[in-house]
């Protein structure tokens, strides 16, 4: 039981790219801080190199991929809920 | 500045005398490229504080101007005695020099008045140079004696000129009851370089610095002034930043690169994409040193340095543009771009010339520059004011 705890459940990856860090990816950084209790030790947040939706002309920075999906326009609220659900359907 | 032979590095190291907030020392050093030339002027000037630095500045500024225009030293040395204020209270007008001329074959003229000896450090021991004195007249009756000495630089001769706050500290104390004196900044300087054969200028530079200061207890007594010029190996370093504008070029970017004998920073999030898809390297990025103001760096294997593109870049050139000294402080990504790039004596720039199309909305903030015109202006600091020889090259 505790080796499945270790392990962290959700990976989350944050655009470090010009565009994305300009437009709040930088708050992104601190996500860690922020994040519930019950969500603590289950997510594992890392950087990536920009991931290139910046070319397209709709706005969707700060761009971000929870376990490789993507979720644009994100905020750490937004992070956080869409963990939440993530969760809560696993839990179901 | 670079010569056939070698790469001349000069790095200056200064203090003020305790409880002055000038130094009165000064020292300049110019870069003429289209001679392949380099000039170094050191002046002391009369006391200490604002007159002092007002007489150093001068007399260095003077001096650099007429050596740089060929003028015949005699007129040089007779038109800064003459231009100099006269100080109210001692009635003379008087600051010290030494010039340093060393042209693009390795042929080192050198003229001093009244300041410490110029050190010529070869192979374990100082050349003893052949001083040719001149007198020059001056308006009050004193008349200076200059000395005019020449040397042909050889690959890993130092040169070293100080002022007098250097040889003259410690002076007074039971130790050394008349100062730390030529011989012994020469025995210090022959262990230095024993110690550590390839010690850089600026690190020369600055352990002699630190000694004088030890000598006269942590309080120097007079202004102290180190220049240390090292004819040496280039240390290179390439920076490249930006996508190239056709894609074919990507693999040649990967490839200059990664055979490229120095340090190698990547600037820019895309480049460093390419550069990892073409070299089958992975990226990754540290989220654990939060810094709102810049990107985090990223690491792979083989490169010195990855940042993100523009935004470093911007810093990067605001810093150079603001440092007054060779000497970087915090650790941020672009004060560790800045540190490795002053490490360098010789610096590739490979420029890719595409344009990022996001970053023209007019909507962002300003720092969001074209690549080429802060590469540009990076390079012009680079050169101008810390003499590192530059090439870019745009792909």
């Amino acid at each position: 039981m505790s080796d499945i705890l270790a392990i962290p459940k959700y990976k989350v990856q944050i655009c470090c790219g010009t565009m994305c860090y300009i437009m709040g990816g930088a708050e992104l950084h601190l996500l860690n801080d922020s994040l519930p209790t019950e969500l603590k030790n289950k997510v594992n947040i890392e950087g990536i190199p920009c991931i290139g939706n910046c070319n397209h002309d709709e706005k969707l920075h700060p761009c971000v991929l929870i376990n490789n999906m993507p979720v644009n326009n994100a905020s750490t609220h937004k992070i956080i809920k869409h963990l939440l659900t993530l969760e809560e359907n696993d839990l179901l | 500045m670079h010569n056939r032979r070698f790469y001349i590095e000069a790095e200056l190291c200064q203090e003020r005398k305790a409880l002055q907030n000038v130094c009165g020392d000064a020292c300049e050093s110019r870069k003429l490229k289209e001679e392949d030339r380099l000039i170094t002027v050191l002046s002391d000037g009369l006391g200490s504080g604002v007159k002092a630095n007002i007489l150093a500045t001068m007399t260095t500024s003077m001096a650099l101007q007429f050596t740089a225009k060929n003028d015949p030293l005699e007129h040089t040395a007779d038109f800064i005695m003459n231009t100099l204020p006269v100080d109210s209270k001692r009635q003379i007008s008087y600051s010290t020099f030494s010039i340093l001329d060393i042209n693009c074959f390795g042929d080192a003229n050198i003229v001093e008045f009244d300041n410490p000896p110029v050190l010529i450090y070869r192979d374990g021991n100082f050349v003893s140079l052949q001083a040719e004195p001149k007198r020059i007249r001056r308006s009050d009756t004193l008349s200076a004696t200059v000395l005019y000495s020449h040397v042909k630089l050889q690959k890993e001769d130092r040169i070293i000129i100080v002022s007098d706050g250097i040889t003259q500290s410690g002076m007074g104390s039971s130790k050394m009851p008349f100062g730390w004196g030529s011989e012994g900044l020469k025995s210090f300087t022959q262990q230095t370089i024993n110690n550590q054969q390839n010690i850089s200028a600026k690190q020369l530079a600055r352990k002699i610095m630190q000694r004088a200061k030890a000598n006269d207890a942590d309080q120097f007594k007079d202004d102290a002034s180190c220049q240390v010029i090292y004819c040496r190996e280039p240390r290179k370093l390439v920076l490249a930043s930006g996508p190239p504008y056709y894609k074919n070029y990507d693999a040649v970017l990967a490839e200059r690169l990664v055979n490229f004998g120095g340090a190698k920073i990547i600037c820019g999030g895309t480049t460093s994409k390419i550069i990892s898809r073409e070299l089958k390297r992975d990226i990754s990025i540290e989220l654990n040193n939060y810094r709102p103001d810049l990107p985090p760096v990223a690491q792979m294997e083989g490169i010195d340095l990855i940042t993100e593109g523009i935004l470093t870049l911007g810093k990067v050139s605001s810093i150079l543009e603001q440092l007054t000294n060779t000497k970087v402080k915090g650790e941020g990504p672009a004060e560790q771009m800045v540190k490795l790039l002053l490490d360098s004596d010789s610096i590739l720039i490979l420029a890719g010339t595409q344009i990022n199309n996001a970053h023209q909305d007019p909507n962002l903030p300003v720092e969001l520059e074209i690549r080429r015109n802060i590469i540009k202006k990076i390079a012009s600091i680079l050169e101008d004011k810390f003499l590192k020889t530059i090439e870019i090259e745009y792909l």
